[in-house]
């Protein structure tokens, strides 16, 4: 009997066992190279994006520096003494990497600065980053003309006596509140593309009543009007040359009768002041939309009537009639509850009513009713808190009533509508009264009527002065 | 007579398929990674572009406001390998402006949102941030 031993693996298992054992340890050995290799790429990448943000970052430097520096070529960037600065044509670093920054200009006022950054580390690690930018100079300032000798453009004089008393500008088109009391439309239209010659459009519009104050949010018209039932009303102004009363979208009754007395716009907020009234509010808070909803926020009741109003930030300072108050200051930062900033206001000297106020710099300037010996022209210092503190007010004595004040860009000027017969428009510097220096610079003389208000046109650089019976169109020199 | 009963190689064969099997995963980890590590580098170079894009239109769209208060916003661009787009300009007037942009390379937006103080006679800036989701501008 024989018994049969245990025969060898056949070669052909031993072969195909060896034949997959070298191919799956020899993918392995490949795939880990290809991984080793791509994750360096990737780093590489990786690295070369950051140093390229990082050369972005000062191109952007050297603009906010000057912009007068940006020069057309291809640039290195590196920090030289502390700063970005241009260096060469490009910036290599010791691991092999450079940048160079290609500027070119893409119209007058924009530059576009392309970065790139490539490196080639050997076989399958070359690569580059390209970043790009447009840059223009927004941080500039944008000057102010001369208005030390203010120059007339234009003028619209109307055949009646309108008595034009606020405005407000879309585009091309100026409107113009004024009082009904005297025949007039309350509310005009003015094309002010030509600057020579402003015409009125939409001349068939009438209001129905006297506008005490405008405010335009996108193509809506707030308009404050002495109607009793429809103080506030609410105009869709697409289209300016064809305001009509269709056009209107809303209104709203203030409490009491025709107790409007003034508005200020700031974001989506509406302030009206109103009447002093035993029964009612004096001062009256609104959101407003785009579309034209106007919704009351929040009301004050205080002793007397706010005749016009100027706002800053969370504080709206109100010209009053109050005797012992002149200035109001209104804190409107809690929504939905304007209440009396401590201290509540600054009284001047004698009783006669504030009629003008506007902020400027770290000042609040008020105009007021004329009377003998009554200085018209008072400037506040606000630059330690919203309400005014000492060495304040500085004031002068222009000798007639201050109808609106308004300050200039550059804040160096206010501009004043007043009573004066030959300067019914007034330039003064705020700075020349600090110092107890007559603060006239300059003024314009109106022949038709006494100056009743006033728009500066911040962007345009331009005045409107209303006044009884004309627009005009006043310019910097 | 007895047989013996064997299989001779096939524990062998199994032996060497299991490690196989192993091996296969392996490679399939590295390779996915290899995969993941080069889409991480390509998204950081996408992503600064972006950035760079949602920059370029907020300068633009600040040199605008400088010009024209009224100006709108609510444009597009298309710049090198991406776009960018700025949204409607909030608020109205010379104070307490907003502007939000948004740059687009690949799959990657980055966005920007600026407040801005008062635009003359200087532009003041009140913010400059990145934002995931915009909260100022509609």
């Amino acid at each position: 009997m024989r018994v049969r031993g245990r025969p060898a693996f056949l070669l052909i298992e031993a072969l195909i066992g060896i034949t997959l054992f070298a191919l799956f340890i020899g993918s392995v050995g490949v795939s880990f190279l290809v991984s080793f290799g791509t994750s360096l790429a990737a780093g590489d990448r990786m690295q070369g994006a950051t140093i390229a943000q990082d050369a972005l970052e000062g191109v952007l430097a050297i603009r906010d520096t000057s912009f007068a520096s940006l020069t057309a070529g291809t640039h290195g960037v590196a920090v030289r003494n502390g700063a970005w600065a241009f260096s060469g044509s490009a910036i290599h670093t010791d691991d092999g990497y450079h940048t160079s920054v290609s500027l070119s200009s893409v119209s007058s006022d924009i530059w576009r600065a392309a970065v790139r950054t490539t490196w080639n580390h050997g076989t399958g690690r070359s690569g580059s980053v390209l970043l790009s930018v447009d840059l223009t100079d927004w941080r500039a300032a944008k000057s102010q003309g001369n208005w030390a000798a203010p120059v007339q453009r234009g003028a619209y004089v109307d055949a009646g006596s309108p008595l034009f008393t606020v405005a407000v500008r879309k585009g091309s088109h100026l409107f113009v509140g004024g009082d009904a009391s005297s025949g007039g439309d309350g509310l005009y239209v003015f094309d002010i593309s030509a600057e020579n010659a402003p015409v009125r459009v939409a001349s068939s519009f009438d209001l129905g009543a006297s506008c005490r104050g405008l405010s335009l949010r996108g193509d809506m018209l707030y308009v404050l009007t002495d109607s009793p039932s429809e103080e506030l009303q609410v105009f869709d102004v697409t289209a300016p040359t064809s305001l009509s009363m269709g056009n209107r979208v809303t209104t709203y009754d203030l409490p009491g009768a025709a107790l409007g007395l003034s508005a200020a716009a700031a974001g989506k907020m509406l302030y009206v002041g109103a009447r002093a009234d035993a029964t009612h509010a004096q001062f009256y808070s609104f959101v407003t939309s785009a579309s034209g909803a106007i919704t009351l926020s929040g009301s004050l009741v205080d002793t007397g009537g706010k005749t016009a109003l100027a706002v800053r930030g969370s504080t709206v300072y109100a010209a009053d009639t109050d005797d012992v108050s002149e200035l109001r200051v209104i804190d409107v930062s809690v929504a939905g509850a304007p209440r009396l900033a401590a201290g509540s206001g600054m009284n001047l000297t004698d009783v006669l009513d504030g009629s003008a106020v506007a902020t400027h710099g770290t000042g609040v300037v008020l105009g007021r009713m004329s009377a003998t010996a009554t200085e018209e022209f008072a400037l506040f210092d606000v630059a330690t808190g919203t309400v005014p503190a000492s060495p304040s007010p500085w004031v002068y004595d222009l000798g007639e009533t201050v109808r609106a004040i308004t300050p200039d860009r550059a804040g160096t000027y206010v501009f004043a509508a007043s009573d004066m017969i030959g300067k019914e428009f007034l330039v003064i510097s705020p700075t020349l009264l600090r110092r107890g220096l007559p603060p006239e610079v300059a003024s314009f003389n109106s022949a038709e009527g006494l100056g009743r208000g006033l728009l500066y046109d911040i962007w345009l650089d331009r005045i409107y002065l209303l006044t009884n019976r004309a627009v005009y169109i006043l310019a910097p020199s | 007579m007895i047989r013996s009963s064997s299989r001779p190689g096939y524990a062998f064969l199994v032996t060497v398929l299991l490690i196989g099997a192993i091996a296969t995963t392996v490679v399939a980890s590295l390779l996915l990674l290899a995969i993941g590590t080069s889409k991480s580098s390509l998204s950081i170079q996408q992503s600064a572009l972006a950035l760079a894009h949602a920059r370029s239109c907020a300068e633009r769209a600040l040199a605008t406001l400088r010009t024209d208060g009224t100006s709108t916003g609510d444009f597009s661009l298309t710049l090198t390998d991406g776009t960018c787009r700025v949204l409607a300009i909030g608020g109205e007037g010379n104070e307490t402006r907003t502007l939000c942009t948004e740059g687009t390379v690949g799959q990657v937006t980055r966005k920007l949102e600026i407040e801005i103080a008062s635009v003359l006679p200087t532009i003041v800036i009140r913010s400059w941030r990145e934002v995931a989701a915009f909260s100022l501008c509609p």
